[in-house]
């Protein structure tokens, strides 16, 4: 089967990435619209139950590449694998979720096969009359938008931003899962990974309701965590929390953590410098608490209480308590 | 320890202006400066040779106008400064300008790490880093927090979401690293004036890269751009609630509950 | 500790930076009991007499305020904060400096700034106001990175230019064209960057064509004073409060009652780079007591015994919370009975409304500016 929609579907220790659903629903939606196939590619060491998983969502054919030297993330290896599974397919559209491996595979991916990538982007169409695929790819900090698209080379290919589209429902008939033969040897596999720590668990970024904790709380987390605890938040810090030691790193909200895409995020006692608030874009509603009526978190709040935490919080907690949840 | 960082000078991003009418980026009187996050890739770079021993060499893409920025990271400790620089190479996607990076470096050979910003601060595409590994046909480190030396191969701490891992690799290797991972140098202000006065930047051209005009720049782009817009942030309600203690508490649970 | 050869070239560089004022410390400890940023003193003065350099050369040189407190005590008169200065000259030509001041000195050679903030932003505080940026005008006022780019700060130079319209005094701002006095540069011994920016200030000064320069922050007037010198030649440098209390025995300004009429008890807190080290400890009492209704209640350890905020040297952007002596000051305020601590230094005012909510007290905290331009008093924002 050549042409078509072709979707990279990545795995993190055995779990699919939701960037990679999202992906994958957009990709059927494009294929279903240009009347072609969706073909999608897993790797990992023993996926088989995620290809058919993937294959019920709407993907007609998944490949799936299953080899111990697959397990953990390499560029090179999963550049190697993708580009022999792509290069006789033919594909016209190539979508890739934008984690941090996926842009980093994509990167790798489209110099290989010689064709344009669009990266990160926040939106696909179809152009009208010439089936190309159009991306929209924000740039100087977020405030700019390109629409872009691959004038020379395919597939065309584009990295998706996370939590841009949704993931799919399961469709009628299942596709059909086809092992791809992994011809890999040890020393095709560059990169070791020897130390790999992850705290599976509640992520700040897939969280739906976060609250978020600063400075302003003055080393006393205990309120912002009740806070969490009573309104069925994931807790999220702020960097210089974690600087402190107070909270552990992967709890950041921010440029150099976590960008949250909750629907509710309340932040406590943080002054709102623009390398947290990048991390808030995505919230649906953010809810402040700072005793600085001047604070700069304010303008990035749709809801803003100018009040001492210590005295906020606990009565908001009793009267989430008195009405129950 | 040969060492290449790769920099970017990027426009500050907070002078940008969009032309609404226009729809095109006002650049006049913006000022420039070293994209952060490659100056954290020249730290890791200057602490694997403060510790290894070796050389460091920074190298660019761009116009005659990043002279100045090559010469700070000269002064920050890099031992020597290469400016890829031709009319033909402008316009550049990620696919051409990993490009002529690619062979810039290659003219460096031999080389044990490449380093490079995760993202700039104007594209933020995150591309340029694993495309140059591409055309070079090395293997590609993310996201590295920190490195060192373990026997002779490179030891790299990558941050993933929810956690860490440990990667070990031969060089020739490129690591991205992550912005903000170090506390970059101060540059030395004497070996500055030095740098600025007497210091000679290595500049090559189309011809010393062996390239076609239709490899390079916006020719050899493979994507393209047809309009720009304003993205709008989300426009936040600010809304402030004010009121007894007891009635604001009211208004914040009526909100959590949603 | 194991015996090992003493670090001539430590000890040389302090004796030729400070005169050999260090050879008078007879070790007596003083200066460590009466610290208030608790900075082992005494070990540091005796591992650079003796050229110890783990004693000397330590991360807590970066603990001191550069209060001087130390050297009111002292009784040989040593030069403590000049021997931690050239021990922090050395200190920064191995790198070991705290993370967030290399960030600021990254920003002041970028943004012209070590407070966070945009160069282009820099004006946004005079915003409506009815104020000179960048004409000539016969005195500059001058306002340094943390009250131009502060919120809370902004609020210091918005009082003067009301003081100073209604006064009618002749003055402009630089604006946007306003670069960092450098402090933050010299307190981190780096002193390549700061020839430059000291040259390109003075520049700038001249080009304004004042007579003379008024500071907001008594931090500028410290760098001004003390090290610009060596760099070129600065038209007189004074701090507000003493322009102001000039002009108050000039009969040009007419204090407005205070807090509605009520009276109002103050205390003054005298910042340490304007009382011990620029010698200013009247004028703000002068022009507190000239505002009618307005009572002073000295504080405990007031004048040249002032008991430091925490925020010099470079103590604004180090992580020294637990240290800040803010939260006694402010008990201190309380004692003695005060509903407003005035103090005249950007620096002093921030560290005191952290003291303020760490410690639960109702005390305001207001820079004299504020309470002179009838701002203090009830709410006052």
């Amino acid at each position: 089967m050549t042409g078509g929609v072709f979707v990279f579907l990545e795995q993190t220790d055995g779990a699919l990435e939701d960037a990679s659903l999202e992906v994958l629903g957009k990709g059927r939606e494009i294929a279903d619209r240009l009347g072609v196939p969706l073909t999608g590619a897993i790797l990992g060491e023993g996926v088989g139950e995620l290809a058919e998983y993937c294959a019920r969502m709407g993907a007609q054919v998944v490949l799936a590449a299953d080899s111990p030297h697959l397990k953990n993330f390499t560029a090179e290896a999963y550049t190697d694998v993708v580009s022999r599974m792509v290069k006789p397919r033919d594909p016209d559209i190539l979508l890739i979720g934008a984690t941090h491996n996926g842009t980093a595979l994509a990167g790798m991916l489209a110099v290989r096969l010689g064709t344009g990538l669009m990266a990160h982007v926040v939106d696909l169409e179809i152009e009208t009359g010439t089936g190309t695929l159009l991306g929209s790819v924000p740039g100087f900090g977020g405030s700019i938008v390109a629409i872009c698209k691959t004038k020379k080379g395919r597939p065309q290919m584009a990295t998706v931003r996370p939590g841009v589209f949704v993931a799919p429902s399961p469709t009628e008939k299942a596709g059909t899962v086809e092992p791809f033969p992994v011809d890999l040897k040890p020393e095709d596999v560059r990169c070791r990974v020897v130390e790999r720590v992850v705290q599976h668990g509640a992520s700040v970024s897939k969280a739906q309701r976060v609250v978020v904790a600063g400075l302003g709380c003055k080393d006393d987390l205990s309120l912002p965590k009740k806070l969490a605890e009573a309104t069925g938040s994931t807790f999220g810090v702020s960097r210089p929390v974690a600087d402190k030691g107070l909270a552990p790193k992967n709890l950041v909200v921010g440029s150099t953590g976590s960008s949250l895409n909750a629907k509710l995020a309340v932040v406590v006692g943080v002054s709102g410098a623009a390398h947290f608030t990048s991390g808030l874009r995505n919230a649906e509603t953010v809810v402040a608490v700072n005793s600085d009526p001047n604070a700069e978190l304010f303008k990035h709040a749709d809801y803003c209480v100018v009040g001492d935490a210590s005295k906020v919080i606990p009565r908001l907690i009793s009267e989430l308590g008195a009405e129950g949840k | 320890m040969n060492l290449i960082v790769c920099i970017k000078v990027a426009p500050k991003v907070d002078q940008i202006k969009f032309d609404e009418q226009k729809r095109t980026i006002i650049r006049e009187g913006v000022e420039n400066e070293i994209n952060d996050a490659d100056k954290n890739a020249l730290e890791a770079a200057l602490k694997l040779k403060d510790s290894h021993g070796g050389k460091v060499v920074v190298l660019s893409m761009g116009p005659p106008s990043f002279d100045p920025f090559l010469r700070l990271a000269v002064a920050m400790g890099a031992d020597d400064a290469v400016l890829l620089s031709d009319r033909a190479f402008g316009g550049a996607d990620t696919y051409a300008t990993s490009r002529v990076i690619a062979a810039g470096i290659d003219k460096l050979k031999p080389y044990d790490v490449v380093l490079c910003g995760e993202a700039s601060s104007d594209g933020s595409t995150e591309q340029v880093p694993p495309s140059i590994a591409g055309w070079l046909g090395i293997p590609h480190v993310s996201y590295v927090s920190t490195m060192e030396m373990v026997g002779d191969k490179v030891r790299a701490r990558r941050e993933i979401t929810d956690g860490h891992e440990v990667v070990e690799v031969m060089p020739p290797v490129l690591a991205s690293v992550q912005l903000g991972c170090n506390s970059p140098r101060f540059p030395d202000f004497r070996r500055k004036r030095w740098a600025d006065k007497e210091f000679k930047l290595k500049i090559m051209n189309i011809q010393d890269l062996g390239f076609a005009p239709g490899d390079v720049g916006l020719e050899g782009s493979r994507t393209e751009v047809t309009g720009l817009s304003r993205m709008r942030s989300p426009e936040r309600k600010r809304e402030f609630i004010v009121g007894t203690e007891e009635e604001v508490a009211k208004r914040l649970a009526q909100i959590v509950k949603g | 500790m194991s015996a090992q050869a003493p670090d001539l070239e430590l000890r040389r560089s302090v004796a030729e930076s400070t005169d050999g004022s260090l050879a008078a410390c007879y070790q007596c400890g003083t200066c460590t009991a009466i610290c208030p940023m608790n900075v082992p003193v005494r070990s540091i003065m005796r591992g650079a007499q003796v050229g110890i350099r783990e004693l000397a050369v330590t991360d807590a040189l970066w603990q001191c305020a550069t209060c001087r407190q130390c050297e009111v005590a002292c009784p040989r008169g040593v030069d403590i904060a000049g021997v931690i200065h050239s021990l922090r000259e050395l200190s920064y030509k191995e790198r070991k400096v705290p993370a967030k001041l290399e960030g600021a000195l990254w920003r002041v050679y970028e943004e012209g700034t070590a407070w966070e903030g945009k160069k282009n932003e820099r004006a946004r505080w005079a915003e409506g106001l009815d104020v000179n940026v960048g004409k000539p005008a016969k005195h500059l006022l001058y306002l340094d990175d943390a009250a131009s780019f502060d919120p809370r700060l902004q609020r210091i130079a918005q009082s003067l230019v009301k003081i100073f319209n209604a006064a009618e005094v002749d003055f402009a701002v630089l604006g946007e064209k306003e670069k960092s006095s450098g402090d933050e540069v010299y307190q981190m011994g780096e002193d390549g960057f700061l020839e430059e920016l000291a040259q390109s200030n003075i520049e700038a000064f001249k080009g304004t064509g004042a007579e003379d320069i008024i500071t907001v922050s008594p931090h500028s007037n410290g760098v001004f004073r003390d090290v610009y010198p060596r760099y070129g030649t600065l038209p007189p440098v004074f701090h507000y409060t003493e322009f102001l209390s000039d002009l108050l025995d000039k009969g040009l300004l007419k204090p407005e009652r205070a807090n509605g009429g009520e009276g109002l008890t103050v205390t003054y807190h005298d910042p340490c780079y304007l009382g011990r080290y620029g010698g200013v400890y009247e004028e703000p009492r002068k022009l507190l007591e000239s505002i009618p209704g307005v009572k002073i209640s000295e504080l405990d350890d007031n004048r040249s015994n002032a008991l430091c905020c925490g925020g010099g040297g470079g103590g604004m952007f180090v992580e020294s919370e637990g240290l800040r002596p803010s939260h006694r000051r402010v008990s201190q305020a309380e004692e003695a009975g005060a509903s407003v601590m005035a103090t005249a230094c950007p620096f002093c005012v921030l560290n005191f409304e952290d003291g303020v909510k760490t410690v639960g007290s109702s005390i305001k905290i207001r820079d004299v500016a504020e309470i002179f331009a009838g701002t203090a008093g009830r709410g006052g924002k």
